[in-house]
């Protein structure tokens, strides 16, 4: 290449690198922090044995110790970049010597497709460290000048490389093949290259299949390039595939002129292909899961003031964010509400939705409860992998028990990691001077607040009665008494509503609470005669105006403009079917 | 770039060496955990390496003898030659062997029993959760050494996998369940692998809880409608109750299930079965149903037998109440009879039928002879005791117990003389034990004792248990 085509090269894929970066930084944070959270790289013997005894088990081990860093979403970004721009440039290296520099933006190829790749959130990067890996063998192998010596060692390396990195290594020796074809006179040094290496490739695996309790498709296909067993890493596979393609084709360019023809060749499939590669909802979502999680609750409120979220988990975090910054019984209804299960979801068996769940009933004090839906997250994670999130929250809520020397198993795995060793050493001392627990404001809040003296067995079914009884347990607890009102409301039970307010004679006369009371006297009585003097004048004007503009037919769009933020608004135009639903999940749920 | 592989090297290396930290885990308050004092142990048993939990003071010298052998070990953490201590072992035969060590005053005793134990035992390791479950696994552990094989891997097939039972110990005939959505039952008959569907339309789900019937031609099974529900209170956590549960016993040769209106009445629930040593009597546990929500503390099983004809497979009508636990307030489960026939050890709770969740779960034994019951109190702890079994000799029972943590089950052992009389219990020994049970984050489940390497080719059970095909169980009622 000319210097300018070398100078236009490295521009190319330092904007490569720049743009990938600033998209998981600014626009896919929180796909990097859900990725961290659904890890627990520790540096041990143990874990680190036990990672490698898995075929592809150093990649994942490498992959663990990258992902760590994701607990700082620029971190994370800039890891993934630069795997990005590795594999790129490696791809680059690998392309046979003399190369056009029009086959340069071909180099891009198997990048893009892993960029494409990290798009899924349970598409896991041990399949990039892989193809980085495998890369540069093949680098390193198409450097030796003896052919016949660097066929022995590319076959004599292929069962190492795949142990070391799984599957998606049975493309170094298509690179060295590739490479060596090239240069090589004759057919037959190839054939047998071929054959060779075909054949120490099917031994490997079914060495690996008698050795590795993993399905067959999952020893060829990647035993963690994917979080889930069953699905094939589609993206990861296309982007290993296309390094040899491109080698191939980089033979096959021999005009310096086509340099634009191959750079649309890349941008233009990846462009049309990355809007279906991301996913922006989710990582909505993802932000109010990670916001909970480290309590950012104006942050949160803030990022529903200008998104308006609808989906159960969104809800819930900000419902959860509302009671905590006092806001639940004056505000709630100003934001979308989707019936109960966006106040206390029941229990869904995955890997996500227990986490903000369980926060929530953390939150409540509800302790066991939280401590059930940590556990089954971290459980849950399909690829058998722990939690340094979840292992955090578990050591919590056993110490909080009293389980303190469960606590410590926890706390002592903890000590193993970058980002959470400081919180671990603390709570190690906690656990040594257990009267130092209730020093803690948020431990001796939460002990406070926790049921003590009753027991009874969770029910999803009762759970106004739960909410009611923690309350009565310790009346500050203020977080369950809105919660048990909320729950009420949400679930068009006034009657209910009312019996609770005035069962647990709460003085706050909160907005939704004043608008839920003035409903429910206008639909038992006819004048407003003796209606509950908590109620202000301002929404009993309100409410009036709401009447006689319902009464009237407007339409839903200018009721909600008007009256969107009431529980008026939500009691009339919000559809039963929500809080049907609801009641059917739980009883289903129950049985 | 040197830098970087130094870095690189340097983490490898860090995470690559093991040491000994006395600070890890916080057991016990005693001098020593696991807690090797005054213990009676088999001849054939791995060394018993244990560690001092003092993390400061001069360096301990422990000093094993007999006789004129004599073995002293230097250091916090005591790890033994494997020859040496078999050596001493075979040594002291029948006696004790004297441990003193130089920071602590008093010295203690091993007592070395004539009994051998079996070569090795299994068990499943699963965490100790609730609904959902993750990387579980069926282990097969040598007792001699610290060998430990995998028998089977749910990364296989992402199912369950539990109950894992072979008969008297058998390697080469055992049972073993898979659930989700892999469902079946696996039944290892002399070597022949099958999988079996076991829910009739008679039965009200599929087996459950397994015990073989001597002659190894009967299965004796529970079939169980299991839910789970969870405690506010910070000392309580999982309740695991039935909704509905009723006995059968399997017919291997004609591969039919029999049940008898003694063993499922719909006004009772009728679990945990078992076989006595000469297969003609079946003990399992009833209890009289109650609502879940409310009278869950109420629910108490009793102890109870009924007659079996191996014969014809006829199963008894008339019930016996063996041990009346609902009396003292208590519930029995889980009756596992010696093989020679003498003894037959079951669990205690307050009340329910999983006393792996009760803290107070204690092991009883009940002398077949005399009809006298008694709780085995040098093997039991504060902590929950629970899943034993026997050894083929009848001499040693292993069981589970969640003393060291309060969360994580581990195996016990327990010498059982003549007489019915236990010995203290000590732990499943482990190379560095401290280490090994400090960051195993899961617990040794259903332990069971094998007489030899079980036959288990994991590659054919996952194409059985992935097959769609499965042996499908008859029923019958019994004459």
């Amino acid at each position: 290449m000319t210097r300018r085509q070398t100078t236009i090269s490295a521009i190319l894929s330092a904007t490569f690198v720049l743009l990938t970066f600033a998209f998981f930084n600014f626009l896919y944070p929180y796909h990097i922090h859900y990725q961290e959270q659904l890890q627990f790289f520790r540096f041990s013997t143990d874990y680190f044995l036990e990672s490698v005894v898995v075929p592809g088990g150093l990649g994942d081990w490498i992959s663990g110790f990258l992902v760590q860093f994701f607990y700082y979403a620029p971190l994370g970004a800039l890891i993934l970049s630069i795997l990005l721009g590795l594999i790129q440039f490696l791809t680059w290296k690998n392309m046979v010597k003399g190369s056009y520099a029009a086959s340069y933006p071909l180099s891009f190829l198997p990048a893009a497709a892993m960029f494409l790749f990290f798009g899924g959130e349970e598409n896991l990067i041990t399949a990039a460290v892989a193809l980085v890996a495998s890369l540069a063998a093949a680098l390193c192998l198409i450097k030796i000048r003896k052919d016949r010596l660097g066929d022995i060692i590319t076959v004599a390396l292929i069962p190492v490389l795949y142990v070391m990195f799984g599957g998606i290594s049975f493309i170094t020796p298509v690179i060295v093949g590739i490479n060596s074809a090239a240069r090589r006179k004759g057919i037959k040094g190839n054939i047998i290259f071929a054959g060779a290496a075909l054949m120490m490739a099917a031994v490997t695996v079914i060495i690996a299949r008698l050795c590795a309790p993993y399905p067959l498709d999952r020893l060829i296909l990647g035993v963690h390039y994917h979080r889930f067993s069953y699905v094939i890493p589609l993206f990861a596979w296309i982007s290993a595939i296309l390094v040899p393609i491109a080698v191939l084709a980089a033979g096959v360019i021999r005009k310096d002129k086509a340099f634009a023809l191959t750079l649309a060749t890349v941008i233009i499939p990846a462009a049309c292909l990355i809007p279906s590669s991301i996913d922006l909802d989710k990582e909505e979502l993802f932000g109010y899961d990670f916001m909970t999680r480290m309590g950012q609750w104006n942050k949160i409120l803030y990022a529903a003031d200008r998104n308006k979220p609808e989906s159960p988990i969104a809800v819930e975090c900000i419902n959860l964010a509302l009671a905590k910054t006092g806001h639940l019984a004056s505000d709630m209804f100003a934001f979308y509400q989707n019936g109960t299960s966006g106040l206390l979801p029941k229990y869904v068996r995955d890997h996500f939705t227990p986490g903000p769940t369980g926060t929530v009933y953390y939150n409540l004090g509800m302790i066991n409860t939280a401590q059930t839906f940590f556990f089954e997250a971290q459980e849950g994670i399909p690829d058998f992998q722990k939690s340094a999130r979840f292992s955090q929250a578990l050591a919590k809520t056993n110490l909080l028990n009293g389980n303190h020397a469960v606590a410590r198993k926890y706390v002592n795995a903890l000590k193993q990691t970058v980002f959470y060793r400081k919180w671990a050493e603390q709570t190690e001392r906690l656990l040594d001077n257990p009267a130092l627990i209730a020093a803690v404001p948020e431990y001796a809040h939460m002990l406070s607040v926790r049921i003590r003296s009753r027991d009874f067995l969770f029910s999803q079914d009762e759970m106004d009665s739960m909410l009611g009884l923690l309350y009565l347990d310790n009346t500050t607890n203020t977080i369950a008494m809105n919660y048990l009102l909320a729950w009420c409301l949400l679930r068009k039970d006034l009657q209910r509503f009312m019996e609770c307010h005035q069962l647990l004679q709460i003085g706050d006369d909160a907005r939704h609470y004043q608008e839920a009371a003035i409903l429910y006297w206008s639909l038992n009585h006819d004048s407003p005669e003796g209606m509950p003097g908590f109620i202000s004048r301002q929404v009993e004007s309100r409410f009036t105006k709401f009447i006689s503009d319902f009464r009237s037919g407007k339409n839903e769009e200018i009721m909600q403009k008007e009256y969107g933020d009431t529980y008026w608004f939500y009691y009339c135009y919000r559809s039963n079917t929500i809080i049907e639903e609801n009641d059917e999940n739980n009883n289903s749920h129950s049985s | 770039m040197r830098t970087i592989i130094h870095i690189a090297l340097s983490i490898l290396l860090v995470s690559s060496c093991y040491r000994f930290d006395p600070t890890e885990a916080h057991y016990t308050d005693g001098p020593i955990w696991p807690d090797y004092m005054d213990v009676t142990i088999p001849v054939n048993i791995a060394p018993l390496n244990f560690c001092y939990t003092a993390a400061d003071g001069p360096v301990p010298e422990t000093t094993f003898s007999h006789g004129d052998m004599s073995v002293t070990i230097k250091g916090r953490e005591v790890v033994w030659k494997a020859k040496e201590w078999k050596k001493l072992l075979e040594a002291a035969k029948g006696s004790d062997i004297i441990v003193k060590s130089s920071v602590l005053q008093d010295s203690w005793t091993m007592h070395v029993s004539e009994d051998e134990i079996d070569y090795g035992i299994t068990y499943r390791l699963i965490a100790p959760g609730y609904e959902v479950f993750s990387k579980i696994g069926i282990y097969e552990r040598k007792l001699s050494d610290y060998d430990e094989r995998t028998l089977l891997e749910n990364t296989q097939f992402n199912s369950c996998i539990n109950c894992h039972t072979p008969h008297k110990g058998d390697p080469d005939k055992y049972s073993f369940h898979i659930r989700g959505r892999h469902g079946g039952t696996l039944i290892n008959l002399d070597g022949e692998l099958g999988v079996y569907n076991t829910r009739t339309p008679e039965t009200i789900g599929s087996c459950g809880y397994t015990h073989w019937h001597p002659s190894g031609d009967y299965i004796a099974y529970s079939s169980n409608i299991v839910r789970q529900g969870f405690h506010v209170r910070p000392d309580k956590l999982i309740e695991v109750f039935d909704l509905d549960s009723d006995c059968q016993t399997y017919d291997i040769r004609n591969n039919t299930l029999i049940s008898a209106e003694s063993i499922k009445k719909k006004d009772v629930w009728e679990t945990y079965p078992a076989f006595s040593a000469d297969g003609r009597t079946m003990y399992f546990c009833a209890a009289t149903p109650r609502t879940i929500a409310t009278e869950f503390e109420q629910i108490r099983y009793n102890l109870c037998s009924v007659d079996f004809d191996p014969a014809t497979g006829t199963i008894g009508s008339k019930v016996d109440t063996v041990v009346f636990a609902e009396g003292m307030g208590k519930s029995a489960t889980f009756p596992r009879p010696s093989y020679d026939g003498r003894f037959l050890v079951y669990n205690i709770a307050d009340y329910g039928n999983f006393p792996l969740y009760h803290k107070e779960a204690d092991l009883w034994i009940l002398d077949l002879e005399t009809g006298e019951s008694r709780p085995m109190s040098k093997a039991n702890s504060d902590g929950t005791e629970s899943h034993h079994s026997w050894s083929s000799n009848s001499r040693w029972m292993m069981f589970s117990s969640r003393r060291d943590d309060g969360l994580y089950s581990r195996p016990y052992f327990t010498h059982i003389d003549e007489n019915g009389q236990e010995s203290k219990a000590f732990m499943l020994p482990q190379k560095h034990p401290l280490h090994y049970y400090s960051y195993q984050n899961r617990s040794h489940n259903v332990p069971e004792f094998v007489t030899g390497p079980v036959d288990m080719d994991g590659i054919s059970a996952e194409k059985l248990v992935t097959s769609k095909e499965k042996i499908q169980f008859g029923f019958r009622m019994s004459d």
